[in-house]
């Protein structure tokens, strides 16, 4: 199986267990499920199961291009199977087949097995056997990323590292810019810059910066050095976090120096992460060597020997070399004792001894300088193979040779004696190159990728060899088809050095938004997406211009959790709060609340108001659906919904009609009290600009003028049954008045406020003047009028009202037989009839006795 | 790819199309047993079962869920030839069925598909529909309660014009369409999920090949038809237009009878070029597009086409019942990511053999 690919068969075994057929501890017995499979109606993955998989399926989340043939590409296979090995055929006879749909959050993919349309799309399409099997009863979930927890870990670590990044970049943008500009960060942000004009030039980042980076970079290296030294990692999975390791360690060594410029010889660096990356001679070997009695007759012994100069271990050596002086051939042990003599004292610019680098490259001349006199003086001239004398030491001659031209730093002695292109670098620059600069590499690697080419099909080799000539898109594109975590975020770093040349002939999106924006689609699409939205929105933010726009639909679709149960009608919300049934609830409605201020911070700081208003207009629709007014008419305000608004001033109305005074005046107050102290004037100020109308129902309107009108109609209805509750009846009746004549009254509501009026009529003191008598008749008459040709709407919620309130009699007295559903528009009309009569005995009372007596 | 959870929905007859809401925490699911279900995401990933109920008198075709900013709100579409409108009811009222808001109807035929448009203040809730008989029909409720829907377009697909063509095709007489034509012919519709360019939506219908690009208003008018090159290109089955998160261009997929997939990047005209167009017919000729993908030609019927949220993957299904997944490289070259069958495993003898 190619390393790392993951469409693992899953087990034989429960239709619960996915896990891959190799994996330990599988049963592998009976492979059809048992049809009694579903306990409940949703049966989720058991945890370990997963786990088993999650490593190995995410090991190739960017597998390379995969042939586009059918054959190549692997399969995931779905339990409980719908048919066996084979199969297929009689189960499609059957007239099944598959459907899907993808999930807009989190990118699952639904299959099911449905039936295939047949000959007349008009009737339904029918199976030749009806009978449902498991398979047909089940809905498959699938995703294309699953994130193991040691990738989590990594993906939310480094998420804070690249933010701190981006922000140490754009603090440094204005030390950069060529000439300076005002507010052109944003343009210059997302280097579409190239293209423009030069004041938004920008130098490469400058030491101080680079330096800086390194320091991220680092914490980016501890994070995958964690995760490939951890037990609990899967094997795969560790292999994968070494080998990113690897190469953003090499990208480090190369173009993030300590000093920031890369002045500095490299040599040595690169040969310590050689050593690390691929550790050799075996130490073992070493000390099996050394153990025998003649070491040199180890057939190991001179290979041990070159392997260690190649590796700049020279002590080790000189103390290999030294077992020859009890050679018994004495120029044998005479030159091995030079040799061993030299190396222990060969020069390396690691050493601190060195004040500067030329100090350094004095030393090494002089030793090579010195080592070349008194080789030359043991040759003494002698011819090739002559020179331990007879020619049966002759062999000796060639291995000796080796070891003085490696010392010597000649170059095809090197290219021949290392195993691969790693090694000639790493030894290159401490034996051939001994002032190798980063400048040179790209030269130095062209010799010897000549001699020692690069095994293509190994995606490491070839990412670091490309990092090492240079050559950054080829490195960056292997880093993409091997990890697209690493390809985003060495794509970035690299990026900001200015080192990815753009290529908008051929590609719309610079390469390193591309690896971002792929970076963030697995972040999106797995099993854990909710977890990253905030991750995601950040880097989208940083992902030019397809990034931003992503996060434009990305933000609105993030989940709020709101209780989806409502408060019931006699369940004082403040009081029940401790209640049992009531924590949970009040848990996931607070948890909605977070995750709402947390959107909204998010979107203040990405500057996304367009989105939070449609964020918090969804939000008040549902919270309203919910009951939740007053946490809806903020979030109303905050979006400017006029228009919501007065959907949640008509809903607490209703709660009147529905539920009676109580309910009403609780849902009042759970309305923000500014909104309610400032509703009557803003609607003054409304009513005194004549210009301003106010219609009672138009759909679109400015956000103030309906909520306000309804707001203060709102809270003078309080008002009015507040007087009435404590008997300052007067007060109520003047309220009632004003409510019907100054027009803020919902015309579908006057017949209520008429039938409260009979009361205030009917009372002992005469309440209404006659003229005002008059104005309420006049009410009465328009509702009577208008209710002649719109009975709905004018007398429907009078029709509720009657019929709640028969509902309430009905149940005090315990009647079960009530015709309260009989109670209609005849009703109401009998009741307007009422209050006609209240109205023409008030009348005539105010008339007699009233002081507005006109006789 | 790796199977994660499964459910079983309990429909008495198979399952004949599933939609997930807005934030993917819901799941609607309806049958040939003429019952809806909705399922709700528990924080362990797993799905409850909320309600369920007859939604209508023969088996269901089609669901889609409204954006949340129009509420709740839940499309049916069946072969009794209706489209229904549920809302969930709120708290008080509910009692697990969803409310029915709308039963729209006028249609000759069954109702392959509906689909609710893109919010857009400027023309309310949308939902649009398409029939056997080939009219794709868009109703509306301007109503806050939705008890009033009203049609707004009747379209005949096949008499659209070509784009810049004002003779209308004058619609067929009564029950044109022939059994033959009925019995290989597909119908389907996707909206524009962007407002930029108006009420814009993708159908195609019966036997025609050709996926065309509608813009509703003022008067239905195609902005461009997508007609596949060389002859004998297969009836079409499904279309779905991809979200474009804002980019320039438009994805939209189709999958068809001959189980070619097609992904076709349309742009419309660049915003600063509008004005330098002359008339508004003009900006609607200027759609222009291009085959960027096809595959899997000759292979089995393409049944259903889908995408991801962001537009960069697209899977599909096939008679043969085997899932596919694809996406763009770099390059926008696409390729098969994976796939998915309810094929049994192979044996691991059988794996064995091959190693």
């Amino acid at each position: 199986m190619a390393p790392g690919f993951s469409f693992a068969p899953p087990a034989a075994g429960s239709p619960f267990s996915f896990a891959p057929q190799n994996s330990v501890s599988q049963p592998s017995s009976s492979s059809r499920p048992p049809t009694s499979s579903f306990a409940s109606s949703s049966a989720s993955v058991p945890k370990a199961a997963l786990q088993n998989t999650q490593a190995q399926d995410d090991m190739d989340e960017d597998h390379d291009g995969r042939a586009e043939d059918d054959e190549d590409a692997e399969v995931c296979h779905l339990q409980p199977a719908a048919y066996s090995q084979g199969g297929r055929g009689k189960w499609k006879a059957t007239g099944r087949t598959m459907g899907i749909a993808v999930n807009p959050v989190g990118g699952e993919v639904a299959s099911w097995v449905t039936k295939r349309p047949t000959g007349d799309p008009n009737r339904p399409s029918t199976l030749i056997q009806p009978e449902l099997s498991v398979s047909d009863r089940t809905l498959y979930f699938a995703s294309l990323h699953v994130l193991p927890d040691s990738l989590t870990n990594l993906y939310t670590e480094s998420h804070l590292l690249f933010t701190s990044l981006q922000n140490i970049i754009a603090e440094s943008l204005p030390q950069r810019r060529l000439t300076s500009g005002v507010d052109r960060v944003a343009e210059t942000w997302d280097r579409r810059g190239n293209l423009i004009d030069a004041e938004s030039l920008l130098a490469p980042p400058d030491a101080e910066t680079i330096t800086h980076m390194r320091r991220l970079m680092d914490l980016y290296l501890d994070n995958l050095n964690d995760l490939r030294g951890n037990q609990e990692v899967e094997p795969g999975l560790k292999a994968r976090f070494n080998t990113s390791f690897n190469i953003m360690n090499l990208a480090e060594i190369l173009y993030f120096p300590t000093d920031g410029k890369g002045e500095g010889f490299v040599g040595e660096e690169l040969l310590d992460w050689v050593n690390d990356v691929d550790p050799a001679p075996d130490n073992s070997q070493g000390n099996d060597i050394m153990s025998t009695k003649n070491p040199w007759e180890h057939p190991s012994f001179w290979p041990y020997i070159s392997r260690c100069i190649l590796r700049g271990f020279h002590l080790p050596v000189a103390s290999f070399l030294r077992t020859l002086s009890s050679h018994p051939h004495q120029p044998i042990s005479k030159l091995a004792t030079i040799l061993a003599q030299h190396l222990a004292v060969f020069p390396r610019s690691s050493e601190e001894r060195w004040r500067v680098d030329l100090e350094f490259l004095q030393a090494h001349k002089l030793w090579l300088a010195k080592f070349r006199a008194e080789f030359t003086n043991f040759v003494g001239g002698k011819a090739r193979g002559k020179w331990f004398g007879e020619p049966k030491w002759a062999t000796w001659e060639v291995d000796f040779r080796t070891v003085v031209e490696l010392m010597e730093g000649k170059p095809n002695r090197i290219l021949e004696e290392a195993a691969d292109w790693r090694e000639a670098l790493g030894a290159w620059g401490v034996l051939v190159d001994v002032d190798m600069r980063r400048d040179h590499l790209p030269e130095i690697m062209t010799i010897i990728l000549d001699k020692i080419p690069v095994d293509s099909t190994l995606l490491e080799d070839s990412i670091q060899s490309a990092l090492c000539s240079a050559d950054i898109v080829k490195a960056l594109m292997g880093c993409y088809d091997f990890d697209v975590w690493l390809a985003a975020h060495l794509g970035d770093l690299l990026d900001k050095l200015e080192l990815i040349p753009d290529d908008e002939e051929r590609f719309e999106t610079p390469l390193r938004d591309y690896f971002l924006l792929e970076y963030t689609d697995i972040l999106q699409d797995n099993p854990n997406h909710s977890g990253f939205w905030r991750v995601v929105c950040d880097y989208l933010n940083f992902a030019g211009p397809e990034g931003r726009n992503r996060l434009r639909s990305h933000v609105v679709h993030v989940n709020i959790p709101i209780a989806k149960d409502v408060k019931g009608k006699n369940k004082e919300s403040e009081n029940t709060l401790f209640d049992d049934g009531m924590d949970v609830e009040q848990q996931e409605s607070d948890d909605g609340i977070a995750v709402y201020y947390e959107i909204r911070a998010a979107c203040e700081e990405f500057r996304l108001e367009e989105e939070f208003k449609i964020i918090s207009q969804v939000l008040a629709t549902r919270l309203t659906k919910k009951g939740d007014y007053g946490v809806a008419a903020i979030l109303c305000a905050e979006a400017a919904d006029g228009y919501s608004l007065s959907r949640i001033a008509e809903k607490i109305l209703e709660s009147y009609i529905s539920y009676g005074r109580e309910e009403f005046l609780r849902l009042v107050e759970t309305l923000p009290p500014k909104l309610m102290s400032e509703a009557p004037t803003a609607l003054a100020a409304l009513q005194s600009d004549v210009t301003v109308s106010l219609p009672s129902d138009a759909l679109f309107q400015s956000a103030g003028s309906v909520f306000a009108s309804r707001l203060t109609f709102l809270s003078q209805f309080r008002d009015y049954l507040l007087f009435m509750q404590e008997g300052v009846r007067e007060l109520a009746a003047a309220r009632l008045l004003n409510l019907l004549t100054s027009g803020i009254a919902p015309v579908g509501f006057w017949a209520v406020l008429l039938m409260e009026s009979i009361t205030l009529l009917e009372d002992s003191d005469i309440l209404f003047t006659s003229i005002e008598t008059v104005e309420l008749l006049r009410v009465l008459q328009d509702v009577l009028a208008n209710a002649s040709f719109a009975p709905e709407e004018y007398l429907g919620q009078l029709v509720l009202y009657l019929q709640r309130l028969a509902g309430e009699i009905e149940e005090k007295e315990k009647k079960t037989n009530g015709d309260k559903k009989s109670l209609g528009t005849e009703a109401a009309l009998r009741k307007m009839d009422e209050v006609r009569l209240a109205l023409g005995r008030n009348l005539a009372r105010a008339v007699v006795v009233g002081f507005d007596n006109p006789f | 790819m790796l199977q994660t959870n499964l459910l079983a929905p309990g429909h008495a007859d198979l399952v004949t199309h599933i939609v997930y809401d807005f934030y993917g925490e819901r799941l609607a699911t309806c049958s040939a047993d003429q019952k809806i279900k909705i399922f709700r995401k528990t924080p362990q990933g797993t799905w409850d079962h909320e309600t369920e109920w007859k939604a209508h008198d023969a088996p269901i075709l089609h669901l889609s869920f409204a954006h949340p900013i129009h509420g709740s709100l839940l499309a049916s579409s069946s072969h009794d030839r209706s489209v229904r409108i549920w809302e969930e009811p709120s708290g008080r009222e509910r009692d697990g069925r969803w409310v029915e808001r709308g039963v729209l109807t006028g249609a000759k035929g069954s109702v392959r598909s509906v689909q609710f448009g893109p919010p857009d203040p400027a023309y309310g809730l949308r939902v649009a529909s398409i029939s056997t008989d080939s009219y794709l029909r868009i109703y509306t409720s301007l109503d806050p309660s939705l008890n009033d829907w009203s049609l707004v377009h009747s379209i005949h697909v096949p008499s659209l014009p070509l784009p810049g063509n004002s003779d209308e095709i004058p619609p067929p007489a009564e029950s044109a369409a022939s059994t033959s034509e009925l019995a290989s012919g597909g119908w389907g519709l996707s909206w524009c999920k962007e407002k930029w360019w108006g009420s814009v939506l993708a159908t195609f219908s019966g036997t025609s090949p050709t996926l065309k690009l509608v813009v509703l208003d003022p008067q239905p008018t195609s902005l461009i038809h997508l007609t596949p090159s060389g002859n004998g290109a297969a009836p079409l089955t499904s279309v779905a237009w991809a979200p474009s998160c804002g980019r320039s261009y438009h994805l939209l997929a189709t999958g068809s009878r001959d189980g070619t997939v097609r992904i076709w990047r349309v742009e419309p005209p660049g915003e600063r070029l509008r004005l330098d167009y002359d008339s508004e017919e003009e900006v609607k000729r200027s759609w222009t597009a291009e085959c960027t993908g096809e595959f899997g030609k000759g292979g089995a019927r393409v049944g259903m086409v889908d995408w991801n949220a962001t537009g960069t993957t697209l899977t599909t299904s096939d008679d043969e019942g085997i899932v596919r997944i694809y996406k763009p490289t770099y390059a926008k070259s696409w390729k098969l990511l994976g796939q998915m069958t309810a094929e049994e495993p192979p044996s691991e003898e059988a794996l064995n053999g091959h190693q």
